[in-house]
């Protein structure tokens, strides 16, 4: 849609190395478009969260990594270059899988990063800080009268939308989230993704899922990994309608046709009638009696 | 024929399941009476110690004794002071010295280290730990006292025979490093990755991930080992009464000769315990031991639950 490009990998490939080389991605090259939310998806251990974190840098804290090819925020290289690491990581962001408190109180979470950087004048521009972030992922109204308790304290859904207010205050272009909803209830889950859908107007949102149905709900664009290869990558719309690679769509349908199948055969015993599960279902039926 | 059978299998399974629960009540008792020994054996050490210390306690005071520096059981006095001062001395030098290593140590074996150094350095650690504490007591006889004898007290204008209060903590600080520093990097492992990968996300450097994020997050871990370290010390008997030249004094400086309560009586049980109120002072110095590591401990476990609340992660 916008022709703005946020982010572009060029021949990224991760190798594992250790007793074996294991190559978890292999020469994606991909385009990241800027204030969009993009999904990556694939089966488990295709190379999604790997993708994820060598976009920022964050997989050099392990050892045995290997990384060849490069990324670019906007024109300039991340890997090859001279700007240090912790400062690509404040420009592209990341909230991890589990939603993680730091042992702070919930004030010091928010405003950690800034702090670190020092991008404030005074406390009172830094309870500014705080508050509009916190603000911004609907989190304040819940906590404005316990700042200073242990984040920890709070609910796993308030510790994820904590982890997105945390990330948001050092002003990062790019936010890379990591199956944020996949540890929350289905309510926890749908507030984090209401938080998402009002922060893509204003960032560049990479976002990895196991959810196609959150996909479709929240992606403008899909980019899909098997294997650690790239399958294909396309707007939200096409993806799903009208996928090119004949693996996307054996992939959409076989989600699908697992999904409608695990449901089916659970109800089975009970001897719901199949055509209304059928029809609740969303995903393709079609496909399935095949 | 089909109903005989079912109804022996019956009987049979019935009658073996009257043995299982059987089974089941004796196990129970037995694991009752194996955690109820720990608590009667507790109670007879108390029991012990506090009886065979009456007849001194019905002859001085308290307060009298721990604050009298005259310890002469030969004749009658009873001062613990010299020792009292000499344990805590030795205890605030020892983790003085031990603490800052053991933490530094930790978080280089948890954080920075990698692959074969990682193994190296965390072996050696584990070896040194192993060290039955008399061989390090031996080999500072040998190294350690004559090296601060001869060179370290005369440079900071002390004269000393190389026994004493600084030689015992430099020497306990050694001894009880390695263990504060295993359970530290425990603690530190065991802490989550996301928490680096949250921290180093916003843009902090690894060292400020370290302060501010996992030195508080281990803390209360760390905290235990720190205060295991100073237990180990506070009863260390066999390297202080090797070192610390068992001269019942309040020592004047770090390189002088002292004495502390459980080197106060293995030197003296041996000759004096024939003195029936020198062997109730003694045992009173053992009551006095307890009752320190006991304080000691629970005041540790409620600052360990209030860091464990304020840090928790």
């Amino acid at each position: 849609m916008t022709s703005n490009v946020a982010l572009t990998t060029d021949e990224l490939s991760v190798t594992y190395t250790g007793n074996e080389d294991v190559k978890a991605l292999n020469s994606v090259s991909l385009e990241f478009p800027s204030n969009q939310l993009t999904a990556i998806i694939g089966p488990s251990g295709c190379g999604k969260s790997t993708l994820l974190k060598s976009l920022n840098r964050l997989h050099e804290i392990q050892p045995n990594v290997e990384i060849e090819g490069d990324v670019s925020l906007g024109d300039q290289p991340i890997y090859n270059t001279d700007e240090p690491a912790p400062e690509i990581r404040r420009r592209i962001g990341y909230v991890p899988q589990t939603p993680t408190a730091l042992p702070l109180s919930i004030y010091e979470n928010v405003a950690y990063g800034v702090k670190i950087h020092g991008d404030y004048e005074d406390s009172a521009e830094l309870d500014e800080i705080v508050e509009s972030y916190l603000r911004k992922v609907n989190l304040w109204d819940e906590v404005k009268d316990r700042l200073d308790t242990p984040g920890a304290e709070l609910s796993t859904g308030q510790i994820q939308r904590l982890c997105l207010a945390r990330s948001l205050a050092v002003e990062p272009e790019v936010l890379l989230c990591d199956e944020v909803t996949s540890a929350l209830d289905p309510i926890s889950a749908e507030q984090v993704e209401e938080t998402l859908k009002s922060l893509k107007e204003e960032y560049t949102i990479i976002m990895v899922t196991h959810s196609m149905d959150q996909a479709r709900r929240l992606a403008d664009d899909v980019v899909f990994l098997y294997l650690g290869e790239l399958v294909e990558a396309n707007d939200a719309r096409t993806f799903f309608e009208n996928p090119q690679a004949e693996r996307t769509k054996e992939f959409i349908s076989g989600h699908g046709a697992s999904t409608y199948l695990e449901e089916s055969s659970d109800e089975s015993d009970s001897e719901v009638q199949p055509d209304e599960q059928a029809d609740g279902s969303r995903d393709r039926p079609a496909a399935v009696e095949q | 024929m089909a109903e005989s059978t079912e109804s022996t299998e019956s009987s049979r399974t019935r009658g073996r399941l009257s043995t299982r629960l059987r089974r089941e009540r004796i196990s129970s008792v037995w694991f009752t009476v194996a955690g109820c020994f720990a608590i009667g054996i507790f109670v007879l050490i108390v029991v012990t110690m506090v009886y065979q210390s009456l007849p001194l306690l019905q002859e001085f005071s308290v307060a009298q004794m721990v604050t009298s520096s005259n310890w002469n059981p030969g004749e009658n006095q009873f001062g613990f002071l010299p020792a009292i001062v000499g344990t805590v001395y030795v205890s605030i030098l020892t983790m003085a010295m031990g603490t800052p290593i053991a933490i530094l140590t930790a978080i280089y074996l948890a954080e920075y280290a990698e692959g074969r150094m990682k193994t190296l350095v965390g072996t050696f650690i584990d070896v040194l730990a192993a060290i039955p504490s008399v061989i390090f007591g031996l080999v500072a006889l040998l190294v350690v006292v004559p090296f601060v004898g001869n060179y370290l007290a005369p440079a900071f204008g002390s004269s000393a025979t190389g026994q004493g209060i600084f030689t015992v903590s430099l020497v306990m600080s050694i001894i009880v490093t390695p263990f504060m520093i295993s359970l530290s990097v425990e603690s530190l492992e065991a802490l989550p990755d996301e928490l680096r990968e949250t921290s180093l996300g916003v843009g902090a450097t690894k060292w400020e991930t370290i302060r501010t994020v996992l030195l508080r997050a281990a803390g209360p871990g760390i905290f235990s080992a720190v205060l295991l370290g100073f237990g180990r010390v506070f009863g260390a008997t066999i390297v202080p009464a090797m070192l610390i030249g068992s001269q019942t004094q309040i020592p004047d400086s770090p390189f002088a000769t002292g004495q502390t309560l459980p080197t106060l009586i293995v030197n003296d049980f041996g000759e004096l315990m024939s003195l029936p109120l020198t062997q109730s002072a003694l045992i009173f110095v053992g009551v006095m031991l307890l009752v320190v590591v006991w304080l000691f401990n629970f005041s540790a476990m409620l600052i360990r639950r209030r860091l464990k609340r304020r840090w928790q992660y």
